[in-house]
């Protein structure tokens, strides 16, 4: 038994039920482990479970309802970690043979921050080698299968919570995005996923890629449900240096309130060229339906985004060699092939040209800072093209062969050199039946916004009410 | 291998042997491609006039200590 109809009702109907006292958390828990153990065979989301660990906290969290002592919407929630972040006494492997029997001894923030809301960990996601990668495709640990075709990624790095949301195997997790990490995932998996403004969420624990460039931030099935654990899991910590200072607001709050009046920027340049045309299509469905909302289109230009993406390539490949070059030197051997190529690549890089790049990053800040003035928010497709199948290393878009990699990336990692908010939701499915992406980025801590966009989007479509066939 | 392509890879070995990679030819030729396609769309933005800008990296204190 499967259990598919409680495990895929939405975070905010499942906080009402746990509320109410409806719904027990440790029935919920025990049926998502039963869920659990059936589908992760199919997809490899899960790379750590933590059975045990989870109905104990469910039966902690039950009785403090029960006493009286609701902590909130997450409180009794089935929740998954990509296991990139630190959980005290439960191995944590970035995806790396290097760390497969590391444990650490104390909690990421974000974990922190979760269990504080009384939320259930059920295990750690698969993710793609050292995060270094959209495939998710561990030579380590197995690929992650895309629960819509289980012969496609799932996208990555944050493949495994991508597979787990979209597959109903918790209610959301918690991935990391450098260069589009919890993005693609989103967009390949059918789900929504954020990527808040560089600081919003505390990076103390987990393991970092790029430190300019990560991110923290959910996924989940509805924009509520992403908005509901961004809440949870925002705010300031000493211990992330780069983390603000500041309380976030209210998310939820007016996230319904519609975007009558606003005005959306649509990129004339890059972002809409070289799309699939399944994509293309459905982009231009999601702007009618954004005008049919109320919201104004106005075309904006970025004329610096491709100097962006190769100065964040470039950045990216030098911060992620400096963080591993140990690994690389001492044990090569235990590192994939296609992250090591990239940490090979980034060791080369010299300092002056790293320096440089992040002088002329500002300049595409600026620029994107200046159309923001302008507009409430930017629309792009996430991706130019659906989930590739596992193995693959090109894709062909229009007739054209492109690297997987790029491809997958040369709509969303510029965004990680702005730090700015950036909601990826559901709009279509192409002809195989594969999801498609939309992303809209915000200003800088106007997640609000960007999230009201999402919401009402979501609203005015059935995508993210589709579900992934249920395997045999 | 032509000129550049020798000038190529003898500078990425010379910069990877820097970085404390003892990596075989076949890997240096791995990389150098990509590194000289990425040099190649990069160097322009990098030599362009940047002022006085700072990099993106910031030295920064604990807000409220001194």
């Amino acid at each position: 038994m499967t259990a598919a109809p409680v495990a895929s009702l939405s975070l905010e109907k499942l906080s009402t039920l746990i509320r109410d006292r409806r719904l027990s958390p440790v029935e919920l828990t025990e049926a998502l482990l039963r869920r659990i153990e059936k589908l992760n065979p199919a997809f490899n989301a899960y790379i750590t479970l933590l059975g045990d660990q989870a109905i104990e906290q469910a039966r902690e969290a039950e009785r403090s309802i029960m006493g009286g002592q609701y902590r909130g919407t997450l409180h009794g929630i089935p929740v998954s970690v990509k296991d990139l972040f630190f959980t005290r006494g439960v191995r944590t492997t970035a995806g790396s043979k290097i760390f497969d029997e590391f444990v650490p001894d104390y909690d990421a923030t974000v974990v922190e921050r979760l269990r504080a809301a009384g939320a259930i960990i059920l295990g750690k996601t698969t993710l793609h080698e050292l995060a270094y990668g959209i495939t998710s495709n561990n030579p380590h640990y197995g690929p992650v299968r895309n629960p819509w075709r289980t012969s496609q990624i799932p996208g990555g790095s944050s493949g495994g919570s991508g597979a787990a949301v979209a597959a109903a195997m918790c209610s959301a997790s918690i991935g990391s995005d450098t260069g589009g990490s919890i993005r693609i995932p989103a967009a390949f998996c059918g789900v929504a996923g954020l990527k808040p403004t560089f600081g919003r969420v505390s990076r103390f624990g987990a393991v970092p890629l790029g430190w300019t460039l990560d991110h923290v931030g959910p996924l989940a099935r509805m924009v509520w449900d992403v908005a509901a654990v961004t809440q949870a899991i925002s705010g300031p910590d000493p211990r992330d240096e780069n983390c603000v200072n500041a309380q976030p607001p209210e998310l939820l709050r007016g996230i319904g309130n519609g975007i009558r009046g606003m005005v959306i920027g649509v990129p004339e340049n890059y972002f809409f060229d070289k799309l699939a045309m399944d994509v293309e299509n459905a982009m231009n469905d999601a702007i009618r339906v954004l005008t049919e909302l109320g919201a104004r289109p106005e075309p904006v230009r970025l004329p610096g985004i491709d100097d962006a993406i190769a100065l964040s390539r470039l950045i990216l490949l030098a911060e992620a060699s400096a963080v591993h070059i140990k690994h690389l030197r001492a044990r090569p051997q235990d590192i994939g092939a296609d992250v090591r190529a990239l940490l090979e690549q980034g060791a080369c890089i010299v300092a002056t040209d790293y320096l440089n790049a992040q002088r002329a990053r500002r300049r595409f800040m600026a620029e994107v800072d200046s159309v923001l003035r302008k507009v409430a928010v930017i629309i792009t497709p996430t991706t130019p093209v659906t989930a590739a199948a596992i193995g693959d290393t090109t894709v062909t878009v229009n007739g054209a062969t492109e690297d997987v990699r790029l491809a997958s990336t040369r709509l969303v990692r510029a965004w990680n050199l702005t730090g700015l908010p950036v909601l990826s939701v559901p709009c279509g499915f192409d002809r195989r039946g594969l999801p498609i992406g939309l992303q809209i980025v915000g200003r800088a801590f106007d997640e609000a916004t960007v999230l009201r966009v999402g919401h009402a989007y979501e609203s005015a479509t059935d995508w993210m009410r589709r579900r992934p066939p249920e395997p045999a | 291998m032509d000129s550049e392509s020798t000038q190529s890879f003898a500078r990425w070995k010379q910069l990877a042997a820097a970085a404390g990679l003892n990596l075989p030819d076949s890997e240096i030729e791995a990389i150098a491609g990509p590194l000289d396609r990425l040099a190649a769309s990069i160097r322009p933005v990098l030599d362009a006039e940047l002022g006085f800008s700072e990099p993106v990296i910031c030295l920064r204190f604990p807000k409220g200590e001194v």
